[in-house]
């Protein structure tokens, strides 16, 4: 069930309705009702694989209550090894396997016919995967106590505003909330819907309309000039970053009508000064992950400088095939470890920690060069990210440097349209910066000023929406 | 909890209510009130259309049809008539993203009501048509609720959905309110022939080389997309598409033309932007088996109409020069089958 679905705006509301009214006081009631609502949306899109989710959920429950009667020791560390082996190996049969297997034999010069899988990919299999992941190794660490709830844990699990793309949530920050009792409040509902609202406009606005144009010049990049795969590149950067933070703004949002709070996925990522900045801002979730549970525990920064190389390159390919089994996915990856490589060996990646412009208006000239700089670097990646293949990739950006780069680039009703709503998103984000989202209500406001922008807001939505089958970061 | 209840209730159906009232009140598509030819609107070409015929046929006793999509628009009946017996009377069956349900629930309707149909032509556009949901219903191509066999109220009740969604038409609907719409192009007020000015004269000459610098941007746009998209593109069949429902319709509207005696050519649409796009075999075979190998046409594909975009007005409608040997093929076969 998509989130911009006709099917969702009658599913939320019955939901909403039900969880709070019905099962509102019994808390086991409600949590179950969570889980059922949960399955009902992932099933919507295909029933099968909600046994995966099921034993995902109850491999980690049960690894959680073995730990919790295991002393310290050798077991303890089996039974979490365990665990975290089953749920690697699910993800990598569905998402993993075929692609390896097929580069092998190419490797080899075999054919791999027989021996792949080819089953299609569970959507947010990566996501709901790596929650369960987080829990296993919290309670490892004793970071929290493994809970008895199994229900509780399940909702966890499954909560369906985040299921499929996230925000990847840790067991510290959700499974509490699953565990106690919800109380309704006006204003972080009316928030939620808010936020909701900006979600939307974000994803069927800015990227749905930015998708037309990017995937047209991305399905023949050959025939175009510098300038048009260029701003092509510049519109695939505003589609993903609407696509995906759009996303978690409408789950976030969702979240906060059933008095649960998520942890923010993305703040302003392209209003960052150097690459590290844009790592602290963009898919938040994920990169706290992949920091807390693999570059911290091999070391992080703080450890030789080969040492440092190597981590930073490790979390970065990892994070890279986290979202593909593709070469591209990989290459993007290690992309962006060789921008981060200088700033962390030279100590400089935690430079910019706080809001750029914090008490201007503007930017001063050298933080806006230093934003471009960084936007374009990013895009540059988000050309490997997009492309198919290695080789498109690297055409696509041979492409772009070319004598016509300083041309007009084809402009159309529709390209223009993208970059007007692209421009208006950055611009509104740019002067609500600092706050949790855009739309969020501010003090100064009337009431009658939050209603007019919500009513705006529908409006453009109602009348400039594109229509995309999906969510681009389902396919991860 | 009912604070936060009565505010999105008000959010939500304060406006709808104001909707439902402005809808009822301006009318946007004309279907509550009365057709009119000189107040109606095209967002609905099936719609005006249907209203047409209703009105003209007690006084025209229309027995000749060309069914089919705005495709239509490339034909000019004029090619038509001088293949047609004297004293035939024909109407332009034309609705937006026609497809096979909507032709056989026309004809249906028209044997039904025991008229007749001598002669018939069935454009149907590939793969738009065979598409697998035939009950796609949008504002532009939902059907007459006369002949789709639905009730008024449900009628309208699915073009004020759509009319909610879009609001440039609410404020459009307000300033049309009271001011008689005129149609965006001419057309034949008996016939439905949306070409009854614009004829062309030469079979043997193309539209040439400008017909680009004519287009609307859109147009532009499309053309320049597609065409570039083509460049390295072979040619591809199109997967099968007449499942078992289609397959009844078509028999149904055959079993209807046996009846009748109806002299009927079936017409596979070509479009530049699948150029490279082949009906499938197995498709063709069907029709050929419903309808009879020589009343089907098959022009998807590559051939002399699609390879060249100045025979289009846009990537998906093909120009009166196209219109014209696809009459003068279907009813003088030997002639130019060569040019296949």
């Amino acid at each position: 069930m998509l989130f911009n679905s006709i099917e969702f705006a009658i599913f939320l509301p019955i939901v909403f309705l039900l969880y709070w009214f019905a099962f509102g006081r019994n808390l086991k009631l409600q949590n179950l009702f969570v889980v059922l609502a949960s399955y009902i949306f992932y099933g919507w899109w295909d029933w099968r694989f909600l046994v995966l989710i099921a034993f995902t959920s109850f491999c980690s429950w049960g690894s959680g209550m073995l730990m919790a009667r295991t002393p310290e020791g050798k077991l303890r560390k089996r039974i979490a090894a365990a665990n975290i082996v089953i749920n690697l190996l699910i993800l990598c049969a569905f998402k993993y396997y075929d692609f390896f297997v097929t580069e092998f034999a190419r490797l080899l010069h075999l054919n791999s016919d027989g021996l792949l899988l080819k089953v299609i990919l569970p959507v947010g299999i990566s996501f709901y995967t790596f929650q369960a992941l987080s829990y296993s190794i919290d309670v490892y660490k004793r970071k929290i106590e493994p809970t008895r709830d199994i229900v509780a844990f399940f909702a966890y699990v499954s909560f369906f505003p985040q299921l499929v793309a996230g925000p990847i949530e840790r067991a510290t920050n959700l499974l509490p909330q699953f565990e106690k009792k919800r109380s309704f409040d006006y204003d972080t509902a009316v928030d939620g819907c808010r936020q909701i609202l900006w979600g939307l406009f974000k994803k069927m606005v800015v990227a749905d309309n930015c998708a037309g144009y990017v995937d047209r010049v991305f399905g023949n990049y050959q025939a175009h000039s510098g300038s048009t795969l260029l701003l092509a590149a510049i519109l695939f950067a505003f589609q993903i970053y609407g696509d995906f933070s759009g996303y978690s703004d409408i789950a976030i949002g969702t979240s906060k009508l059933f008095g649960i709070r998520l942890m923010r996925n993305f703040n302003v990522p392209y209003f960052s000064r150097d690459i590290a900045e844009f790592w602290r801002r963009w898919h938040i979730s994920l990169t706290t992950w992949f920091r807390d549970y693999i570059y911290i525990p091999m070391g992080g920064s703080r450890c030789p400088k080969a040492k440092i190389v190597r981590n930073t390159f490790v979390i970065f390919l990892v994070s890279g095939l986290w979202h593909g089994a593709n070469w591209t996915f990989l290459a993007w990856g290690a992309y962006h470890a060789l921008l981060f490589l200088p700033l962390i060996l030279f100590g400089k990646n935690r430079k910019y920690m706080d809001v750029v412009a914090e008490d201007r208006l503007l930017p001063n000239l050298k933080e806006c060069g230093q934003m471009l700089l960084t936007f374009f670097l990013v895009v540059i990646g988000w050309i490997i990210f997009r492309a198919e293949n290695i080789g498109q990739a690297g055409g696509y950006i041979a492409g772009v440097f070319q004598k016509d780069l300083f041309t007009l680039p084809l402009l159309f009703l529709a390209s223009k349209s993208s970059i007007f709503f692209a421009g208006l998103m950055l611009m509104i984000e740019w002067i609500y910066r600092r706050k949790e989202h855009a739309i969020s209500h501010a003090p100064t406001m009337p009431k009658w000023g939050d209603m007019a922008i919500c009513y705006i807001l529908v409006l453009v939505i109602l009348e400039f929406s594109a229509h995309s089958p999906s969510f681009i970061y389902f396919q991860f | 909890m009912k604070r936060f209840l009565t505010t999105i209730a008000a959010f939500i159906f304060i406006p709808v209510l104001l909707l439902v009232a402005v809808y009822i009140i301006t009318d946007p598509y004309r279907t509550i009130r009365p057709f009119s030819l000189e107040d109606f609107d095209e967002t609905n070409r099936d719609y005006v259309s249907s209203e047409l015929w209703l009105m003209n046929n007690p006084v025209q006793h229309y027995d000749s049809y060309l069914f089919g999509s705005s495709r239509l628009g490339g034909i000019n009946t004029y090619h038509w008539l001088k293949y047609l017996p004297e004293g035939s009377s024909h109407f332009l069956f034309q609705g937006w993203g026609e497809t096979i349900t909507g032709m056989e629930q026309k004809i249906s309707y028209i044997n039904g009501a025991g008229l007749p149909i001598k002669n018939a032509i069935l454009l149907l556009d590939y793969p738009g048509a065979f598409r697998k949901d035939q009950n796609l219903i949008t504002v532009t191509s939902i059907k007459h609720p006369t002949f789709a066999g639905r009730p008024k109220l449900i009628h309208e009740s699915i073009l004020f959905w759509f009319f909610l969604q879009k609001p440039s038409q609410w404020w459009r609907a307000v300033i049309q309110w009271k001011n008689p719409r005129k149609p965006e192009f001419d057309f034949d007020p008996i016939s439905n022939d949306t070409n009854r000015n614009n004829k062309y004269s030469d079979l043997d000459t193309p539209p040439g080389k400008d017909s680009l610098k004519k287009c609307s941007e859109t147009n532009r746009e499309s053309f320049i997309m597609e065409n570039s998209c083509k460049t390295d593109s072979d040619l591809r069949i199109g997967n099968a598409m007449i499942n078992e429902v289609f397959e009844g319709q078509l028999r149904h509207i055959r079993s209807i033309f046996d009846a009748q005696g109806t002299d009927y050519r079936i017409i596979l649409s070509p479009d530049y932007c699948y150029t490279n796009l082949k009906l499938n075999e197995a498709d063709l075979k069907k029709l050929r088996d419903i309808f009879g190998e020589d009343n089907v046409f098959d022009f998807t594909g590559r051939n002399y109409m699609t390879e060249d975009y100045n025979n289009y007005s846009d990537p998906e409608h093909f120009g009166l020069w196209v219109g014209w040997h696809m009459i003068e093929e279907i009813y003088n076969q030997e002639q130019h089958k060569s040019q296949y």
